[in-house]
């Protein structure tokens, strides 16, 4: 359980999910802190990605249920739910020729229709997501011409212009260098610092979740199997449990968080 | 950066109004040229007689009202909507190749076409427009049923349209070897043109090709965000599959009423979305309207050069445009190493 006094707005409920033969969540209940960053760890097909996709309502749920502000996550239009959730799901895809401007302005989607123009608001909350990735001089670019970690910015950029208070992303490090992953871990602990915004991402380094994670959640075959703090979370005995390896962990002598080092 | 510097930036970069209003312009020039040049020779001031005050004792501005300005309509509207339906296929399916014929629209035409011909003995083209319409919309909906619906993916929608057509045309082959009479009509049909085109057809389509045009308008934002994956999609609010069934009628109620107005006119629908792309970036409210544009301008140009003394006044609108349009692809594919089709 997430500490008293914390509010949880988006809430796994007894979650069970099922692909062809094989069940990936069992009955899996788990509360997102709000306004913390919170790192969902597990080995290969340990349900990380689906939990997290069943949260955003990507993947329906086959029992329990998914509630936002203690409403039940399906039974809300999608359009109302895109307008507190945004969702990066692995490794998107976008269309040639597309600027960082034009992938930007999509986030606004959930928030207009077919009868309303785009406002100032709309302007408003792309220049703020242009300017808070630091993609502002960039918006004219095409996306296939940055580089993997610009354009990852780019797609962060896109869920925050959505201007929502919940960010889920899944596995945001994915294809990155270190410089990158640690620019982009760095990002995404500066939005939560500057906006407040609830964040809950897949990764799948131990350390660098342990460093840029206020709570920690680890997954094995479709159950949470420990939750806390990183210290809490990562412990010689949590990584024999979840990963089945053998290792040390050591305070990291620079920041302090706990570090894995195998054996 | 400061704000005024941003806004300089996309003033500079941001040509595409200039682009709609420019293509617009030279619409209209071809358009006139369209009304102006024939075989039967007329004047300027014909035309705009013609145009502003219909005398009906002037044996030219009877040619240009009667025929060429129903010819014109026809072509700047079928153009228009094959354009549009173009890129909304290209952009729900994310295949730069697909076309609006690939959803067994040309194809259930044909066979409703030719299916009347040979049971029925219907041989005008007045008679036939609403045999073209519903061959074409019931061919659209059996691929998106084969397809899967509003879960198809785009691979198994193409698939099932490139079954359905294939099976379409086996039909349409027995059918015209059974009957002289329905070769003769499948003969003139296929080619596509708007020979036979008047003002009475037009009014019987135009309330297909406005609904079209609407669920278009009301779809391009949605197949925006479907671009990017149905999964971002979703996450961004939308019901993909609604989405998708919206785009799907839009394509249907465009390429049908336009296979019904002129023939299954091949190659605008894939080629124009191209050329559009090359000028608009990826934008479905300025490609859409661009396409528009520039379908409609390739296929007066098309029927223009077609009935041309270049060849005998007797090219087909829709070989023509065929033609035409082959070229300026090859060139956009030399020109930008096929990278951004």
């Amino acid at each position: 359980m997430v500490r008293n006094g914390t509010n949880c707005r988006l809430r796994a409920e007894a979650i069970s999910v099922d692909y062809p033969g094989r069940p990936v969540l069992d009955s899996l209940s788990l509360d997102i802190p709000d306004g913390k960053v919170t790192a969902i760890v597990g080995p290969n097909a340990c349900g990380k990605s689906t939990l997290l996709r069943a949260l955003a309502r990507l993947t329906p749920v086959a029992g329990g249920q998914v509630s936002l502000d203690g409403q039940p996550i399906e039974k809300q239009r999608s359009r109302t739910v895109a307008r507190h959730l945004a969702i990066l799901p692995q490794s998107p895809l976008a269309p040639e020729g597309l600027t960082v401007l034009d992938l930007v302005r999509r986030g606004r989607t959930p928030h207009q229709s077919a009868l309303s123009q785009w406002s100032r608001t709309d302007a408003a909350a792309v220049d703020r997501a242009l300017c808070l990735t630091g993609l502002k001089d960039m918006s004219f670019q095409l996306l296939a011409t940055l580089s993997g970690g610009q354009r990852q910015r780019a797609w962060i950029a896109m869920a925050l212009a959505q201007d929502t208070d919940l960010l889920l992303l899944d596995e945001p490090t994915t294809y990155l260098d270190l410089p990158h992953q640690i620019e982009l871990l760095a990002l995404i602990r500066k939005l939560n610092h500057d906006t407040g915004c609830t964040v809950a991402m897949v990764l799948h380094d131990i350390n660098l979740a342990a460093r840029f994670a206020d709570h920690m959640v680890a997954l094995r075959e479709g159950r949470v199997r420990h939750q806390g703090t990183p210290s809490e979370v990562v412990t010689t005995e949590m990584m024999q449990d979840i990963f089945s390896l053998p290792c040390t962990v050591i305070s990291d002598p620079v920041h302090g968080h706990p570090h894995v080092i195998p054996a | 950066m400061p704000a005024d510097t941003a806004c300089h930036l996309r003033a500079a970069t941001d040509r595409r109004p200039f682009v709609l209003l420019a293509s617009f312009a030279v619409l209209v020039v071809l358009a006139l040229l369209a009304l102006r040049l024939g075989y039967r020779p007329v004047t300027w001031a014909d035309l705009g007689g013609a145009l502003t005050a219909y005398d009906l004792a002037d044996p030219e501005q009877i040619v240009i009202r009667e025929i060429r300005l129903p010819r014109l309509v026809a072509a700047l509207v079928a153009g228009a909507a094959l354009g549009i339906a173009g890129t909304l296929i290209q952009g729900m399916t994310r295949n730069p190749l697909a076309d609006p014929g690939l959803l067994g629209i040309n194809a259930g035409a044909a066979v409703g076409v030719i299916g009347a011909a040979f049971l029925l003995g219907v041989t005008a083209p007045v008679q036939y427009v609403w045999m073209a319409l519903g061959g074409g919309a019931l061919g659209a909906a059996a691929v998106f049923a084969l397809g899967g619906g509003a879960q198809a993916s785009p691979a198994r929608l193409l698939l099932a349209g490139a079954a359905l057509t294939a099976f379409f045309l086996a039909m349409i082959r027995g059918l015209v070897l059974m009957s002289r009479q329905s070769l003769e009509t499948y003969r003139f049909w296929v080619l596509g043109g708007f020979d036979d085109v008047t003002f009475e057809t037009l009014a019987t389509l135009w309330p297909f090709f406005f609904a079209g045009a609407l669920a278009a308008l009301a779809a391009a934002a949605l197949i925006d965000a479907l671009a990017l994956g149905e999964d971002t999609a979703r996450g961004l609010g939308v019901n993909v599959g609604g989405a998708k069934l919206l785009c799907g009628l839009a394509i249907v109620l465009l390429s049908s009423s336009t296979v019904a107005l002129a023939g299954p006119i091949a190659f605008v629908g894939l080629i124009v979305p191209h050329m559009a792309r090359a000028v608009m970036r990826q934008d479905m409210l300025w490609l859409a309207p661009c396409a528009g544009i520039f379908g409609a301008g390739l296929m007066v140009l098309a029927d223009l050069v077609g009935r041309s003394a270049l060849f005998g006044g007797t090219m087909q609108a829709g070989v023509m445009s065929a033609l035409i349009g082959g070229l300026i692809l090859i060139w956009l594919v030399r020109r930008t190493g096929g990278r951004r089709l």
